[in-house]
């Protein structure tokens, strides 16, 4: 019976993968959380701010770009709406945010993750890094080239955007 | 700018803040979520582990990798994980690792398979939550692609 055995080998190899999986990844996101509960986290963010404005990116989307690099594309985002209902931000800049956040997103657990299977978590980080840069200045460079984008179409602030 | 960087769904008025050490809470938060994580990855990386084993014994995949080794030699990968790349597109980053386990795959094809997944994963669940932050989901996932490939044929060259 090679259906069975696939099955149930395909359940065992499935769990032990999970257990690997939680070894490499608990103490990443306990390191995570306690960065977010002490603040240090506010901090890198506070510190990032005068390189986005040098970069070309809004400044207030810079707590989106921490909690998207560090944390993952789903926290990120959720901060995006967060401070585009206070403040709306050029679509565009959004755009080039998720760019380079949608390219290089929660460095820490998937690269733990990739660790627990052997490959090399550094020249995984390096590269998401250079490319995520890449295409950041690739779409910038875009967008400089037609100046009308940025007075373009502006996010309208959505409140009713998260519901309970 | 003292905007707090907790979103909100994840932060309960008070929590870690008053009464408990931060480092207890990060340790209780932190165990709370990978178990999330872990349930969450049981959904969709078991079932991604089940088809590849039965393709695998079935002889399907051999089939499959044989027909897309051209196109995988590119990366420097056998042509088996061109289904683990197809599912991590879709489905999820763990469950086209979880496809690539059968292959055997050694260092340097584990590095290179590893960072081509980890930017582009999971496309129909972020593009979706991309789209809702008000980012141009098109734009984004042509990036995400374009980088993927390219970091997968420059790490070939290079390792």
């Amino acid at each position: 019976m090679w259906l069975l055995d696939a099955i149930v080998d395909g359940i065992g190899e499935g769990i032990l993968l999970l257990l690997r999986i939680g070894l490499f990844v608990a103490p990443v996101l306990i390191l995570l959380e306690w960065a977010r509960l002490t603040g240090r986290l506010d901090r890198t963010t506070h510190r990032l701010e005068p390189v986005c404005r040098h970069l070309g990116l809004a400044p207030e989307l810079a707590p989106s770009l921490t909690v998207g690099a560090v944390l993952g594309v789903i926290l990120g985002s959720g901060v995006v709406l967060e401070t585009t209902r206070e403040q709306p931000v050029p679509r565009d800049q959004v755009t080039l945010l998720f760019v380079f956040v949608g390219i290089f997103h929660a460095m820490f657990e998937e690269t733990a993750a990739i660790f627990a299977f052997g490959g090399n978590g550094l020249i995984m980080v390096t590269t998401r890094f250079a490319f995520g840069l890449a295409a950041f200045w690739v779409y910038r460079r875009w967008l400089a080239l037609r100046p009308a984008a940025l007075g373009g179409p502006v996010l309208a602030p959505h409140p009713a955007r998260h519901r309970s | 700018m003292a905007r707090s960087l907790t979103p909100p769904a994840a932060s309960r008025p008070g929590a870690g803040r008053e009464g408990t050490h931060p480092l207890q809470a990060a340790v209780s938060r932190g165990l709370r979520s990978t178990l999330r994580i872990l349930v969450d990855l049981a959904r969709t990386m078991i079932p991604a582990m089940i088809v590849v084993m039965i393709l695998d014994r079935s002889g399907w995949l051999a089939r499959i990798a044989g027909l897309a080794a051209p196109a995988m030699a590119w990366f420097g990968l056998p042509g088996g994980t061109a289904l683990a790349l197809l599912i991590g597109n879709t489905v999820g980053l763990y469950s086209g690792i979880a496809a690539a386990i059968p292959l055997a795959l050694d260092y340097k094809q584990w590095t290179i398979l590893g960072t081509m997944l980890a930017i582009s994963h999971a496309h129909p669940v972020e593009a979706s939550i991309i789209a809702r932050a008000g980012a141009n989901t098109w734009t984004v996932l042509a990036a995400r692609l374009l980088a993927s490939a390219a970091a997968g044929a420059l790490l070939n060259l290079v390792l």
